[in-house]
């Protein structure tokens, strides 16, 4: 597994290198039935080609004189990976997966399609709607049907949403998109059968996947004045939450409660167990107290969620640190513990998701975040592979945030993403990670933040 | 492979303590043996072919395994059992191409940790030759076994399913038994070509691939080596082409991190070779 750089300046142009082969293959199979990716008043689903029109979305040069640019489909077929998610279905290694799991093949089968496509009922697809575009438009912006005579009309952006358009520009909105394929929920869940049969590992963060997917939209003053200033800091606070959220939802759900010997070991960090019995890997952790050789939950967003929470909610920040100890002690116990205390977890986080939905982060928080992730790393707290890469990310959607905010000055932008290089190639590989690399780059990242 | 008194459990593993690698004959002859197998070696204690000390090495270790299986201090404690009892390369594995998931033969699906099984995939070979019941016993327990651990067999969580119990008595009390036997049994030349031909399917069959596998494949193999040259079924040019390409296979896994199961299997082919028809 490899990672590569995002940088605050020129995103868009960097964005293309960003993924890792792995990490770019959309969020994958599900478990059960079709997922309904739309919510009950989703309307029926008109397909890619009535919005890539030369006039629509799919022109070939950016417009000028339009609001928008109206290249996103051009954008999205070229660059974005969303638009292959069907098609790896039908490429070597979605036929070697789907036969691992002993499926005919991956293009039918629906624990594939909730996520490679966009799978509404039949009786919700319009004319040109083609499962083949893989997740198109309306998986994200929700089915056109009812807004797009509107849409064209050109109202307003909140008349758009008042008529159904998905609003993907609110970050807990983009959040509870994104992360129901990027992590999953009871209907859709890459588990670690799918994953031993030969599905990528999902890497996810709200923030740095929005920029490197890559966007489709540029934030200017038409942008700003349609949807308000995007903050890129606070895309990554709700996205942290929500993860968290979601991850003791998936561990709650009885479909993942252990049974035989083994539990869901989709809930697990990665690397706690794939790497050379040769190469180390355990180190003494404060915030979960467990000896050598256990199993550790993936508790990245729960460790960034505290940081983020001691700033605009040290209680919960308390609350969250103490269950999540009581959690990873309880993986060594017993099970009903474990449910108590994810459910204890999973309430810390539901509290501060419309705190930090509403926070307007300045700079003050920025370089308070900055240090707080900082110090993660520094500190020994957590230097696991999976939390390296985090923190990586965090720090990234902190100087994106100090860019689009104007909290910094061009020279300082310009030695920040200096220093954010340092830590993509701290992080670059899973194989070849090293601890002590990546606590030098953090260091270099510090005494470059501005006072 | 430890007792009730001695064990080394995942946790001392996770601390640093390096991976038990074993087989009797191979680590006998590599201690390396202070004794020197001589005429007045002979008349004083007999003769002992590595071929039966290999086989009785591996009825033991499967015995000890289950005995370890079973012990209530490796029961689960919280949501894992001791990860110690299995096979440390079914977890310990990069997630990239060159380790890609393939079919098992252990009946159970992708994604699942798999139990140590390499020491019962060579007992097996050497039953069918000498006690093809016992053989076929183990065969039906083994899959029991793996099923009876796979999660998906329903019960509350927390519960060890009593299949494992059962049947890891029942390999254990099979292994026992075949313990007095390989020890004994002569090994004749016929007896150790099909127990090579055994292996040497075993390791390019679909648990071959596995890193335990390979190793466990590659140890027999040179122990069966050495009984060839004892039994005098090779001459002195074979011999020496068959220690190179038993070199070559140790060659191809020097480490697990470096482990490449197409070079294994190359490496296997030439061995194959070596030892003719």
């Amino acid at each position: 597994m490899s990672f590569a750089w995002r940088q605050a300046i020129s995103r868009a142009a960097c964005a293309a290198m960003f993924l890792s082969a792995a990490a770019m293959v959309m969020a994958g199979p599900v478990r059960a039935q079709t997922a309904q990716t739309a919510a009950s008043e989703d309307g029926a689903h008109v397909g890619v080609a009535s919005c890539a029109g030369n006039n629509c979305h799919g022109a070939v040069e950016p417009f000028k004189t339009s609001r928008v640019a109206q290249n996103e489909y051009l954008i999205w077929s070229q660059k974005d990976k969303h638009h292959k998610a069907f098609a790896v279905l039908q490429e070597e290694q979605g036929r070697r997966i789907a036969q691992n799991l002993g499926l005919p093949d991956a293009e039918h089968a629906e624990i594939c399609l909730g996520c490679h496509a966009d799978n509404v009922p039949p009786t919700r697809r319009g004319p040109q709607f083609r499962l083949a575009d893989g997740v198109g438009c309306e998986a994200c912006h929700g089915g056109a049907a009812g807004w797009l005579g509107s849409h064209i009309s050109g109202v307003s952006h909140a008349a758009n949403i008042a008529a159904g358009l998905y609003p993907t520009d609110q970050p807990l909105a983009r959040a509870e998109r994104c992360l129901a394929c990027h992590v999953g929920d009871d209907k859709q869940f890459v588990t670690h059968q799918i994953m031993g049969a030969g599905h990528p590992p999902l890497g996810f963060e709200l923030d740095t996947y929005s920029a490197t997917q890559p966007a489709h939209y540029v934030v200017d003053p038409d942008y700003i004045e349609r949807k308000g200033r995007p903050n890129d800091i606070q895309i990554w606070a709700v996205g942290q939450a929500l993860d968290l959220k979601k991850r003791m939802d998936a561990l709650l759900d009885p479909k993942n409660a252990p049974q035989g010997l083994q539990p869901e070991l989709a809930l697990f960090d990665c690397q706690a167990c794939h790497h050379a019995t040769d190469q180390l890997q355990w180190r003494p952790r404060a915030s979960t107290g467990l000896p050598p050789g256990r199993l550790r939950l993936n508790d990245t967003s729960a460790v960034m969620l505290r940081v983020i929470a001691q700033r605009s909610a040290p209680e919960v920040a308390s609350e969250l640190g103490a269950h999540l100890l009581q959690l990873h002690r309880a993986t060594t116990e017993d099970w009903s513990t474990v449910r108590r205390e994810a459910e204890a977890v999973r309430q810390a986080a539901d509290r501060l998701i419309p705190l930090l939905a509403s926070h307007q982060f300045a700079r003050a928080d920025a370089l308070a975040l900055a240090k707080g992730v900082i110090a993660i790393g520094t500190t020994g707290d957590d230097l696991d592979y999976s939390a390296a890469q985090h923190q990586t990310m965090a720090l990234a959607s902190v100087v994106a945030a100090m860019h689009l905010l104007g909290l910094a000055d061009d020279g300082q932008i310009k030695a920040l993403d200096a220093a954010l290089r340092g830590l993509y190639d701290a992080v670059a590989n899973d194989q070849s990670y090293r601890p002590e690399s990546f606590v030098r780059a953090l260091r270099q990242f510090d005494v470059t933040l501005p006072p | 492979m430890g007792d009730a008194t001695r064990f080394v459990d995942h946790r001392l593993y996770g601390a640093g303590h390096p991976r038990l690698r074993f087989e009797l004959d191979t680590f006998t002859a590599i201690q390396p043996a202070h004794v020197v197998v001589d005429k007045g070696y002979i008349e004083r204690k007999g003769r002992v072919t590595d071929i039966a000390v290999w086989a009785s090495g591996q009825a033991l270790t499967v015995a000890r395994q289950m005995t370890a299986l079973l012990d209530p201090k490796h029961a689960r404690r919280g949501l894992f059992p001791e990860f110690a009892l299995y096979d440390c390369q079914s977890c310990h594995h990069p997630y990239d191409a060159l380790h890609a998931p393939r079919p098992t033969d252990s009946g159970l699906g992708p994604g699942t940790v798999k139990l140590n099984d390499a020491n019962l995939a060579m007992l097996r070979i050497v039953a069918a030759r000498v006690a093809p019941e016992a053989a076929h016993s183990l065969g039906a327990h083994v899959l029991a076994l793996n099923r009876a651990m796979a999660p998906d067999q329903g019960g509350d969580p927390g519960d060890v399913p009593g299949g494992v119990q059962r049947e890891a008595a029942a390999i254990r009390e099979t292994a026992r038994g075949l313990v007095p036997l390989l020890a004994g049994d002569e090994f004749g030349a016929g007896d150790i070509r099909a127990i090579a031909e055994a292996v040497i399917a075993q390791g390019q069959g679909p648990d071959g691939w596995r890193f335990s596998h390979a190793e466990q494949t590659t140890m027999a193999l040179e122990a069966i080596a050495a009984a060839m040259k004892s039994a005098g079924v090779v001459g002195a040019a074979q011999g020496e082409a068959i220690r190179k390409a038993t070199d070559a296979l140790y060659a191809s896994f020097a480490g697990e991190a470096s482990f490449r199961p197409d070079a294994f299997a190359a490496a296997l082919r030439d061995f194959k070779r070596t030892i003719g028809r």
